[in-house]
């Protein structure tokens, strides 16, 4: 699955490559990988798994990739919880990659992105995420939608529209068997929906080339929506209470917390952000984190109200014993350009005495030295 | 002057300035004749690819496999007696491993420069008219504790074959390039490289054919 802004636009070679989402028999009727499988070398099939594991050589050298290794263990204990017998198989890459992504290759190999990370709220979620990429995995989409891509070539009547229903039918396939592995793992399948409840949320009915139903890889989001949420409805935990697991997915994401909430805000895509942040500060987690980004973002922004909007949200942050250091220095340099010399002077002193060490420190005395020669 | 007569102009300063690609292998004053004392064979890359009616190309699993096995043969056999052979192993140590997987990543984009501005028409670098090429010292990472072997040597291969489902109008055919490369491990200095453009990796007899020209005139 590979999600742009505008939802899971596939490009063609990366839908050939990387499938994403669920069941169907596909054509032909393809049975599912068997926990031990490996395909004929002579297959086709044989040749997108190579094809992904030259990837995977790549992924395994790549600075791209969070080497965290708590985080590597628990998402992996994830995986497995939902692959089952598949465990060992899939190989799951946490991406250093602030969009909207996951994709799996058809020998096992997954990437998820930290935005994807980012925007989930609980286990449970991630769990939905994990169980629509593993069932891609487990249906051999990728080699289904090459059959088909070859076939429509062959016979010249390759029409992109039709590529693209295909991909939609798996990406239901995989939504399908990914709710059914994570409620058969104990998970509460009320929270898939809300995956892309959020994610509508974030684009805030904005159209994009993939909104298109014709050239659209995925289904439209809210189509999916109404059939997870139909699905939860229908289905009944039978083994136990249903996890939901929000503490522990919370805990093992802090740490990467500070810089993954840096890298969206830097991808300047400030209202999906904004959103974000709004549904990530109701959450309650971390809030000196939270609100030193919402200040940021104003302050990059810079439109009508931003610098006074960032100023509100760093002096919020402040209140909270997690603001970043660098709270002091972004409130110090926004009091400049609001041209409040004192306050900008005050500001950045006080981060050179709670940053000693600063690395910036020189630039930062310079400044304050040009604000007192100013006064 | 007409436009076309400034046209042609042009084109010949274009190429009298930038020079004619390079035909055969390359070499620093370094790499004309190199003692016999060891080389570090890198695991050979053979890619095959099928392309496919729409253009699509898709990387063959067992053309590639059954590639590697060849051109692996008759590396083997095309170096035999020339200098000690020393085949890579990846350490265990995990952090050199990721150190010697990002020289390897240096040499392949030194391997593109090359091909790009020493064998292809009119892409000469004006301020590299020697063969001049390093992946720096930091290429001694790659040194194998086993045997002291001062010299490692770089091989890729790739084909790219019609799909028996094209139909061709002419101008198509099979695809091929493969390089070469001598890295001095001290310093990391390239010392020898060749490309070729014609080779074919499907039989025994054609991978020992492309592998002979592309290692022809080799400094062992």
């Amino acid at each position: 699955m590979r999600r742009g802004a505008g939802g899971l636009a596939l490009s063609l070679a990366a839908t050939l490559v990387a499938a994403c989402a669920a069941p169907r028999p596909g054509p032909g009727g393809v049975a599912d990988l068997a926990p031990e499988e490996r395909p004929a070398d002579r297959s086709d099939e044989a040749s997108l798994w190579l094809q992904a594991d030259r990837r995977e050589e790549q992924l395994e050298a790549s600075p791209s990739v969070v080497r965290d290794p708590a985080l590597q263990a628990y998402i992996r204990g994830v995986v497995c919880r939902i692959a089952g017998p598949h465990c060992p198989r899939i190989r799951a890459y946490v991406i250093r990659d602030p969009a909207f992504n996951a994709s799996m290759a058809a020998n096992g190999l997954m990437e998820i992105g930290t935005g994807l990370l980012l925007r989930l709220a609980n286990e449970a979620q991630l769990a939905h995420v994990l169980g629509h990429e593993i069932g891609h995995y487990l249906r051999r989409h990728t080699m289904q939608r090459w059959e088909d891509f070859q076939a429509k070539a062959i016979n010249l009547r390759a029409e992109v529209g039709s590529l693209a229903a295909f991909s939609r039918d798996q990406e239901r396939e995989a939504d399908q068997l990914g709710s059914e592995l994570m409620v058969k793992s104990g998970y509460d399948p009320r929270e898939a929906p809300r995956v892309w409840e959020r994610f509508m949320a974030e684009r805030g009915g904005r159209p994009t080339v993939a909104s298109n139903i014709f050239l659209a890889t995925h289904p439209p989001t809210a189509e999916r929506v109404a059939a997870l949420r139909n699905y939860a409805e229908k289905t009944v935990v039978t083994t136990g209470e249903p996890r939901i697991g929000r503490d522990d997915y919370v805990a093992h994401l802090r740490p990467a917390r500070r810089w993954m909430l840096r890298d969206e805000v830097r991808r300047h895509q400030f209202a999906s952000s904004e959103t974000l942040l709004r549904f990530l500060i109701e959450a309650g987690d971390s809030l000196g984190e939270l609100y030193f980004s919402e200040g940021e973002l104003h302050r990059l922004r810079g439109a009508l109200g931003d610098l006074t909007r960032s100023v509100a949200a760093y002096r919020r942050a402040l209140e909270f014993p997690d603001a970043p250091p660098e709270t002091q220095r972004s409130l110090g340099l926004v009091y400049l350009r609001l041209e409040d010399r004192a306050a900008a002077r005050k500001t950045l002193a006080r981060y050179l005495e709670d940053r000693p060490d600063a690395q910036d420190r020189a630039l930062i005395e310079n400044q304050i030295a040009e604000l007192e020669a100013a006064r | 002057m007409s436009r076309l007569t400034r046209l042609v102009l042009v084109l010949a300063i274009t190429v009298l300035v930038s020079g004619p690609a390079t035909a055969g292998p390359e070499r620093t004053a370094a790499g004309g004749r190199l003692p016999a004392t060891g080389l570090l064979l890198l695991p050979v890359r053979v890619d095959v690819y099928e392309v496919a009616p729409a253009g699509v190309t898709l990387l063959k699993a067992e053309w590639t496999h059954h590639a590697q096995d060849l051109v692996q043969a008759a590396l083997d056999r095309v170096l035999a007696g020339r200098t000690a052979i020393v085949r890579y192993q990846p350490p265990a140590d995990p952090e050199r491993r990721d150190r010697q997987a990002q020289v390897m990543k240096v040499h392949a984009l030194l391997r593109s420069a090359i091909v790009a501005h020493r064998y292809t028409d009119g892409s000469s670098l004006p301020s590299k008219a020697r063969f001049e090429w390093s992946l720096g010292r930091g290429a001694s990472v790659l040194h194998d504790d086993r045997a002291a072997a001062p010299y490692a040597m770089f091989v890729e291969m790739s084909e790219a074959r019609l799909s028996r489902h094209f139909v061709t109008f002419g101008g198509l055919a099979n695809e091929f390039t493969g390089s070469a490369s001598i890295v001095d491990l001290a310093a990391g200095d390239i010392v020898w490289f060749n490309y070729e453009r014609t080779g074919a990796v499907g039989t025994a007899p054609d991978a020992l054919a492309t592998v002979k020209r592309l290692l022809h005139d080799l400094p062992f």
